[in-house]
């Protein structure tokens, strides 16, 4: 029996997909040699199936997928972050709520140190400026002042500390030369000075009236190294039992 | 158990995640089937949306040992657009041949640019209006088997019919789709 037109039809997809079996596909291919429709045929349908195989991707709207799980699952839960308060850092509400706190806080602090009622004026930013430059160095001041005063303190008890340790007891001659009558409470870089009158001493200053005692005993004058006057060296370390 | 089944098994469980997997997985492909057979957008977007939300509520009488999640949920899919169908049918049957024609015209070009990016979309334009010209029972089979990408055996479960019947329909709309194509004069050079 001879291969139709209408077979050839029926059996275009198995013979593109190789499962005609060997004779019948032979003889598809002889009746397609003969026959110029069911070969223009075939080779329209190898076309149409590549150009179905080249159509481009239709890609869904991005929004479809959110949506489809938003109307099946429901709205999806925020994540929570670790430090997603930090955000608030942003919003205006709460940079307006920093500065309502400063302003607040600065006339706070400005009636309650200078006693002034609080006003308008206070918070024109020249003012402000001025109030923050006078405080400033108020603050240095205090600070410089300070300072110097520790410099002072340290700087007799350095004076006083090494002649406990390494001056002589003063010899009677030395004592007699002093002007009689006269009670010296002790002697610093060759000056004395007179005994106070002695109040009630607190308690608190008992160790400072016996340093004091101590430092009664001591005549700096004896050790001086001779020929040069008390006062020289002031602001070195010369003094005896010391090397430069 | 494949992916899919795993994934249902999970949602079943409550984990969201496992469910966001499957739309992920699955909408684009439903989105493309839905637009072949439509040709239309919003329609093919509407059709995507409403699949899932009948999967989500159906999602327990799924059985991994009758078939794959795939072939399933092309199914649902299928129910819906025979239902879109029918629903649409008087509409299109009003609509004009100018109407069509001038939907193909005015369908942008994908990729506009050099004349053969224009010419392959012109091509494209022209094979998707001539297969919405098919009949609905060989378009489903030729846009599973070809752009679906089905194997025989999914699509017989996918469409319910024999084997044979659905080779005789994939081979019979590739060729009325050969043949249309050819009507349009942009085959057989």
């Amino acid at each position: 029996m001879a291969w139709t037109c209408a077979q050839t039809e029926d059996r275009l997809l198995d013979s593109f997909e190789g499962t005609l079996g060997s004779a019948l596909e032979a003889e598809m291919r002889s009746h397609l040699a003969a026959c110029a429709g069911c070969a223009a045929l075939a080779r329209s349908v190898r076309q149409t199936i590549a150009g179905l195989r080249q159509l481009d991707p239709i890609e869904p709207a991005p929004w479809l997928v959110p949506k489809i799980l938003e109307q099946t699952a429901g709205p999806k839960p925020a994540r929570r972050r670790r430090f997603a308060w930090f955000d608030l850092a942003w919003q205006p509400r709460f940079a307006l709520g920093i500065v309502a706190v400063l302003v607040t806080f600065t006339i706070l602090v400005r009636t309650a140190a200078t006693g002034a009622p609080a006003s308008l004026a206070a918070l024109s930013p020249v003012q402000a400026y001025r109030e923050i430059d006078r405080r400033a160095h108020l603050v240095y001041a205090h600070g410089v002042k300070f300072l110097s005063d520790l410099r002072v303190v340290y700087e007799i008890q350095s004076r006083f500390q090494p002649q406990t340790e390494s001056a002589p007891a003063p010899t009677p001659e030395k004592r007699s030369s002093e002007k009689p009558g006269r009670v010296l409470y002790g002697r610093l870089d060759g000056r004395a000075f007179p005994a106070p009158a002695r109040p009630a001493l607190p308690e608190t200053a008992k160790f400072s009236a016996a340093l004091a005692r101590q430092y009664a005993a001591i005549d700096l004058r004896s050790s001086w190294p001779p020929g040069r006057k008390p006062w020289h060296g002031v602001g070195r370390d010369d003094r005896p039992g010391r090397t430069a | 158990m494949d992916l899919d089944a795993q994934l249902v098994d999970l949602c079943l469980r409550g984990e969201q995640s496992a469910w966001e997997q499957l739309v992920h997985g699955h909408s684009r492909r439903l989105y493309q089937l839905f637009y072949r057979f439509t040709g239309n957008r919003q329609e093919a977007e509407d059709l995507t949306q409403e699949v899932f939300l009948r999967v989500y509520k159906t999602l327990t009488s799924y059985r991994s040992s009758e078939g794959s999640f795939k072939t399933w949920v092309t199914s649902v899919g299928r129910n819906l657009l025979i239902d879109h169908y029918r629903r649409t049918r008087h509409d299109r049957q009003t609509s004009s041949l100018d109407d069509e024609l001038s939907g193909v015209a005015e369908r942008p070009s994908p990729r506009p640019g050099p004349d053969q990016a224009a010419r392959q979309a012109e091509l494209n334009a022209r094979v998707e209006r001539a297969l919405l010209d098919l009949r609905p029972e060989l378009r489903e089979a030729v846009i599973l088997r070809d752009l679906q990408e089905l194997e025989y055996r999914e699509i017989q479960q996918v469409l319910g019919i024999p084997e044979g019947t659905v080779k005789s329909r994939i081979n019979r709309g590739r060729i009325e789709l050969a043949r249309a194509l050819e009507r349009m004069g942009i085959q057989r050079e």
